[in-house]
């Protein structure tokens, strides 16, 4: 899959101020950490689920002062888990017609797009994704490829996530918060958003970034039954964003095979200088694969439920100083994304 | 024998319906119009149904609601419903 690049001129936060793990490998956010109300207004919006509330914050942050997308790229993987099985139990404990004619339409996660699109009269299109872990860092690839087709001067990436059900598995790791990016071409960048700016907002911050920062990603496919093509596959896919030079004469950084076995899983040897790697993984095979492929080189944080932390490192990478980054995440499913995120004062 | 009109709480029947909408109490007034002044639509006309139905464990019918415009009308209604059963 291709890795166009593109410019990423806004990025707005929604996110629970501490998210707790305990020993047990449990993660929870403080109760009560957002309101609804104090965050989207009195009235209107008592009927979202959870996760829409912080989307829909988000992108009131993003696109503050009058900045205007034409279509959303959004990434979640349990948006919508709690409704679905709130829905589950009252069909099964007493009847249909008990279910809320105003939550029942949010039964489509592409309901939660289509709000967010309405609300900011985003015309162009509107696009769910929901590959497991990695669907935040996949729509900074699908929009990247919108952009460069021209299909839109202006897309908003985001990932919004909510508590999953507790009887869903990965309830007890659950993610809660959105992220909202504002997307531009390369060659179509406004940078009238001259500096880095905070909005105040008892959840959510907001950031223009001077000149923009740029980002692209690229996805692959490991089987999980043959996670020992990790590595090669990731060797693959940061050649494509120019991390690598492919193995070609006089190139600073290289692959080291395991045994010199076709199969076997490589080694990173990352160029002095080169970006720093977050890696955003479980105890997966995939994942365990790919973390023995960076040799101690990744940041590695823990993987929560959902695809939201990918995109939050994202968020991060963009407000840094200089430094170029890596962010990567892998699902157990065989789901691998991998992202170049270079911030303003590095572009 | 007490009458329907006692049974079925005006003031809690106000805030059952001001709940739904997600509106202040004081907003219901007996004669509000719920389309014009308290900007329900067809959706919300379903999930106030629905939570009536509920709550006074009562089957209301999709003709009948069109004449149900203020809560003073709900009530009515309503009323008229529990007697009903508690006739039958």
């Amino acid at each position: 899959m291709s890795g166009a690049a593109l410019m990423i001129t806004r990025c707005a936060t929604v996110l629970p101020p501490e998210p707790r793990w305990a020993r047990d490998g449990t993660r929870t956010s403080p109760p009560g950490w957002f309101d609804y109300k104090t965050e989207l207004g009195p009235r209107g919006y008592k009927y979202l689920p959870p996760a829409l509330h912080y989307l829909l914050t988000a992108a009131r942050h993003a696109l503050a002062d009058g900045v205007g997308a034409a279509g959303v790229v959004l990434g979640t993987n349990s948006a919508v888990s709690a409704l679905h099985a709130a829905m589950d139990r009252t069909v099964v404990q007493s009847h249909s017609a008990e279910l809320s004619p105003m939550l029942a339409p949010y039964f489509s996660v592409n309901l939660a797009a289509g709000k967010l699109a309405s609300e900011h009269r985003l015309t162009g299109f509107q696009l769910t994704l929901t590959s497991p872990r990695i669907a935040g860092l996949e729509a900074i690839q699908v929009a990247a490829r919108a952009l460069a087709m021209g299909r839109a001067s202006c897309l908003l990436i985001a990932a919004t996530e909510a508590a999953p059900d507790p009887a869903e598995p990965g309830a007890d790791r659950g993610e809660e918060g959105a992220v909202v990016l504002v997307a531009r071409p390369l060659s179509n960048v406004d940078a009238s958003g001259a500096g880095v700016r905070s909005t105040a907002g008892s959840a959510g911050s907001s950031a223009a970034l001077s000149g923009g920062g740029t980002c692209r990603a690229r996805t692959f496919f490991v089987p999980p039954d043959a996670p020992h093509r990790a590595g090669e596959a990731l060797a693959a896919a940061w050649a494509g964003l120019g991390l690598w030079d492919g193995g070609s004469a006089g190139g600073t950084s290289k692959w080291l095979r395991d045994g010199g076995s076709a199969g076997g899983i490589s080694k990173w040897l990352p160029p002095d200088g080169g970006p720093r790697i977050v890696a955003v993984l479980d105890d997966s095979p995939v994942a365990r694969r790919i973390a023995a492929a960076l040799d101690g080189r990744a940041r590695v944080i823990p993987a929560a439920a959902g695809c939201l932390e990918p995109l939050v490192q994202v968020a991060a990478a963009l407000r840094a100083e200089r430094e170029a980054t890596v962010v990567l995440s892998a699902s157990a499913e065989g789901n691998v994304a991998t992202a170049l995120v270079t911030p303003p004062g590095a572009v | 024998m007490e009458s329907t009109a006692t049974v079925l709480d005006m003031e809690k029947l106000r805030a059952v319906v001001a709940e739904v909408l997600d509106v202040e109490v004081d907003a219901v007034t007996d004669d509000a119009h719920l389309v014009d002044d308290l900007g329900v639509d067809s959706l919300m006309a379903l999930e106030v149904t629905v939570v009536l139905e509920r709550t006074y464990q009562v089957k209301l019918d999709e003709s009948e609601l069109p004449q149900v415009i203020t809560l003073r009308k709900m009530h009515e209604l309503l009323a008229q419903k529990i007697q009903q059963q508690s006739v039958v």
